[in-house]
Formats: C-alpha cells, sequence, structure tokens
C-alpha cells in the first residue's frame, strides 16, 4: 500500500484519486495526505491498530502511512458505535483506533485505548470476515499476499473504478487495490444510496470497472433506470461473493453487450482463486485436480469445492490463538470451502453454502435452487428464500419477493404458488410467501439467509 | 359462529389450501384436522408458524401438547398458550 500511495512518479497528478461523498481528491493531494498522514501517525510505528475505513482518500492514506510504519492493522467498519470500537479493540489488543479526518480535514483522529507493546505480525493486515455464519473470524494477511492477485492495466486501459463493497471487507480491499494501483479512480457511492444514485453516480463519473455480488447487481438491473445504466462506459462488469446464477448473467449480458462479464470466487480466508468470463453459470471441470497460474488449486469432495491458494491469508489472528494451524491449512492443505458445487459434463456448478441447508423434517433444501425456480416466473424481480424456523419440522422454506414494476401482488403471488405446485417437491415448496419492496442483505451485500430482516 | 380464535385458525387454514393452489373446504369449529382434512404433516408445520403469527405464542415449542382433533380444540390450545404467557 505504501508503494502505492507514497510514490513520486505520478502519470497525471491532477486526476481524481477518490471520488467520494465529501468530493474529490487528486493524486497530488492523496500523494501529499499520505506524508501527512505519515508524520501524524508516526507514533504509532509497529503498533496493533484499528483503522475504521470509510471509503474515503483520508483512510487510505491512513493505510498507506501505517504500512510504511510497519503497524499491524485491524480493518474495522466505518459505523462501528463507540462502544462496540472500544469492545473490539480490547478483544483484539489493539492501541489505538485511528479514524481518518472528515470532508475538508486534514488530520486523522487517533483514539488511544491502552499502552503499545510489541506486534508479534508487524506489517499484517487483519480483515474480520463477514460473519453470515456465526462469530467473524480475523483473518491475517499481509500487503504482499492482499496485493498479490492486483494486474498492472495495459496502457490506454479504463482506470475508474466503483467501490460497491465495503471497503474493510476483502472485496473491497481488493478493489481498492487494483483501482490505486493503476493510479485510477475510485468512485465511492455514499452509504444508503439508491439505484438509481448509484447509476446515476456510474454514469457521471464514467465508471469503466465495477465488481460486486450479485444481489447488488440484481437490485441495480431491478430499481435503476436502465437508459441511465445504458451510458455508463463499462469495459468489465465483475460479479463475487455469491453464487452467481444464469439469470443475472444474462441480465448484465443484455443491458452492458460490449464489456467483459466475470465472475470470481474469492473469500477473506483463501483470498481470490479463480474468475470465469465465458458468461455462464459455474466453471470448467477442466480447473479442477490441477493447480493454476496463480497457483490455487481445487477439487471435488463429497459434493463440496475444496481449494489451496497461494493467495490465501497468513492464518488466523494470534488472538484467536489458532495462527498456526490455519496457516499450514491455508496454503498447503486443500480446505474445505462449505461450498456445495455438482459436475455436469464439463462444468462445475455450484449449489449453495453447506451452512444454507434448510433442514425440513430432515430432508435438505437448497435455497438457490428454490431461487432458481422463483426467479423463472414472470414478474418476479428478485427473490430470497431462507429458513423459517419450525417447532414442527424444523425449519421450512420461505420466501421474500419483489415484484417487477406495475406487477400486481396478489397475481404474482399466485402464480408463484402455482409454479412452486409444478416445479418443487412439497417440502421444497416456501410456505410462507411475502412480498417486500426490497431484498435484505447482510453488511458484506450479500442475502441474508438465516437471520429474519 | 367461531370463537374470535377459531376464526383465527380457520384464517389460518384456509391460507394454507391457498398456498397450495387448492380450494378451502368449508371450515367450522367441529372441522376434524385428520387425514380426511386434505393437510399433511408439513401443511401442519406451516399452519403453526402461521398461528405463531397471529397470535404470538406456539404451544408446540415445548414439545407435543395433549392431541388436539378439531379447530374448537386448536384454537383452545393457543389460548391457554395465551393465558400462560400472561401468567
Amino acid at each position: 500500500m505504501r508503494e502505492v500511495l507514497l510514490q513520486k512518479s505520478l502519470a497525471d497528478p491532477s486526476r481524481a484519486a477518490v471520488v467520494a461523498e465529501g468530493g474529490s481528491v487528486s493524486w497530488a493531494e492523496l500523494v501529499e495526505l499520505t506524508e501527512t498522514h505519515r508524520r501524524q501517525l508516526g507514533r504509532l510505528g509497529r503498533a496493533r491498530v484499528g483503522v475504521r475505513l470509510a471509503g474515503s482518500a483520508g483512510c487510505y492514506a491512513a493505510l498507506a502511512a501505517l504500512d510504511a510504519l510497519q503497524a499491524a492493522v485491524v480493518l474495522l467498519r466505518a459505523d462501528l458505535g463507540w462502544g462496540e470500537c472500544r469492545q473490539l479493540a480490547l478483544e483484539l489488543g489493539l492501541c489505538a483506533i485511528v479514524s481518518a479526518a472528515g470532508s475538508g480535514g486534514r488530520e486523522p483522529r487517533v483514539d488511544e485505548i491502552q499502552p503499545c507493546g510489541s506486534v508479534g505480525h508487524p506489517g499484517s493486515v487483519i480483515l474480520l470476515t463477514s460473519g453470515t455464519t456465526g462469530k467473524p473470524k480475523a483473518a491475517r494477511h499481509t500487503w504482499a499476499s492482499l496485493a498479490r492477485p492486483v494486474r498492472c492495466a495495459d496502457p490506454g486501459e479504463g482506470r475508474t473504478w466503483l467501490l460497491t463493497y465495503r471497503p474493510n471487507l476483502y472485496a473491497g480491499l481488493q478493489v481498492a487495490l487494483q483501482c490505486l494501483t493503476n493510479q485510477g479512480t475510485l468512485v465511492v457511492p455514499r452509504a444508503g444510496a439508491s439505484p438509481p444514485e448509484i447509476a446515476r453516480l456510474m454514469a457521471e463519473h464514467g465508471v469503466e470497472f465495477a465488481s460486486a455480488t450479485p444481489s447488488y447487481w440484481r437490485r441495480l438491473l431491478l430499481f435503476a433506470d436502465a437508459d441511465v445504466l445504458r451510458r455508463v462506459p463499462l469495459r468489465q462488469v465483475t460479479l463475487g461473493g455469491e453464487l452467481v446464477d444464469q439469470q443475472v448473467l444474462d441480465g448484465l449480458s443484455t443491458l452492458f453487450p460490449a464489456a467483459r462479464i466475470v465472475h470470481v470466487y474469492a473469500t477473506t480466508e483463501l483470498g481470490r482463486c479463480f474468475s470465469v468470463s465465458d458468461r455462464r453459470s459455474g466453471f470448467p471441470a477442466a480447473f479442477l485436480d490441477t493447480v493454476s497460474p496463480e497457483g490455487v488449486e481445487l477439487r471435488v469432495r463429497d459434493g463440496e469445492l475444496q481449494v489451496r491458494s497461494a493467495n490465501a491469508m497468513e492464518g488466523y489472528d494470534d488472538c484467536a490463538g489458532t495462527g498456526a494451524p490455519a496457516r499450514a491449512r491455508a496454503r498447503n492443505d486443500l480446505a474445505p470451502t462449505g461450498d456445495l458445487v455438482e459436475v455436469r459434463g464439463d462444468r462445475v456448478f455450484f449449489v449453495g453454502r453447506r451452512s444454507d441447508l434448510i433442514n425440513v423434517g430432515g430432508n435438505k433444501v437448497h435455497p438457490a435452487e428454490v431461487e432458481r425456480v422463483l426467479r423463472a416466473v414472470p414478474g418476479v424481480g428478485d427473490v430470497r428464500v431462507y429458513a423459517k424456523a419450525s417447532s414442527i419440522a424444523g425449519e421450512l422454506v420461505a420466501c421474500d419477493v419483489v415484484p417487477e414494476p406495475g406487477v400486481d401482488p396478489e397475481h404474482l403471488k399466485r402464480e408463484l404458488v402455482r409454479r412452486c405446485s409444478n416445479g418443487l417437491l412439497t417440502f421444497q415448496r416456501p410456505r410462507l410467501i411475502q412480498v417486500v419492496e426490497e431484498i435484505a442483505v447482510s453488511a458484506a451485500g450479500k442475502i441474508l439467509r438465516r437471520a429474519p430482516p | 359462529m367461531p370463537t374470535p380464535s377459531e376464526a383465527k385458525v380457520i384464517e389460518s387454514i384456509a391460507e394454507v389450501f391457498e398456498n397450495k393452489g387448492v380450494k378451502p373446504p368449508p371450515l367450522g369449529a367441529e372441522t376434524r384436522l385428520d387425514a380426511s382434512l386434505g393437510l399433511d404433516s408439513l401443511d401442519f408445520a406451516e399452519l403453526v408458524v402461521r398461528l405463531e403469527a397471529q397470535f404470538g405464542a406456539d404451544p408446540f415449542s415445548q414439545g407435543a401438547p395433549t392431541p388436539v382433533r378439531t379447530i374448537g380444540q386448536l384454537a383452545k390450545l393457543y389460548e391457554e398458550a395465551l393465558y400462560e404467557q400472561v401468567q
């Protein structure tokens, strides 16, 4: 990170580096801001600190400065309350929490929590997993392991990226690194921006690369003005973080016929593993049982994808007491991913997360399989299938449906009932169908499967 | 004339039928909740989830209560569960 933001040779110093709610910061300003942060944060050298990461220029300046100072950083959500921050700081042994300057400000805020002791892994970057299943874990990377999948753009290739992920999560950091390493422009929508607002921002700033979860793309396709979206000069549309179905790929292909459409398989622990750009869901079976040039090996055991990845974390954070064994697992062993797959002919298809399986009286239901049937019903804009606790059956299948604009909800419900009765087994059938305005997603932008909204 | 609790149970049973794409049969307090009604065990599980939303209580959550044979008996069970909750 420090090499990215503390450099003297800028191709275009006046180009915007970060465009966020508070305004735009040029590359020349960002480099200067990073120098200022390095001076101001000097006392945190080799310390273990938390950084509250909003997608602002100040946050990236703070990260680069702390990298130059060999601090170990734990990336925190910017919207964490002070009480939660302090609690996390104590649990994770942080000596201070750094918050970026607000818009227009130049000085980061440093809240000291406890005396700085010696840090076990200077220069490490600790990411808290999105925690869709259970308590978040602290995955320890280095800037080198995070930057390993970053590709240098060819001259003339576009460099304006949209940041849709939370900046403190693996995917958000990958987008920022990819963009900033190539001295591009990172466009950051304000928190809670509506789909029409995001589309306008993309068109206004000429976004050329956009990476998001399938849930995020579906929401954009459903609620943003298609004419505005068509004006966005997208060269690449990337999907990741969730199962990518053919319907969303087809929707994006129709809207952005000239763009390269890529889906990426990556996790916080394993890093970026592989990508597919043939506009088909799943991935080629030829990827299995071989080591890719990127150092990633895949295999299927008992229906689950197992991965060994050169981009994996160093290990879980020492605070969890599992650093060494986790490192051995991630880098040297084929580790189970929790992703269930089916090999059909020359293709491997994802069928869902093991933890998302719904147990209906002993019968296992894949939510994604039910969603596939529901999405095919005309008038369905978006859908979420989740488990509803039942004292009789253990769990039942429930779903939330967003109708396409102008579709009568009652008519749609009747049509869904008809299609489910014909297309699904009795235990797969959603027992509760709720029409909603929007699908509930997690902080990481993924469909919520367990907790009701 | 069904009691308010029986009316809620009848309404929920009708919803279970509609969710199967089937027109509900005539329902009353004396309607038997056995196989003759046309609901299977998962339909009954669905009914209990719907009734929990209606009454704010689930008498089945603590294991199987005394057998219930009719809509009237099921409504009574929910009334008792609510009474216990208040106590």
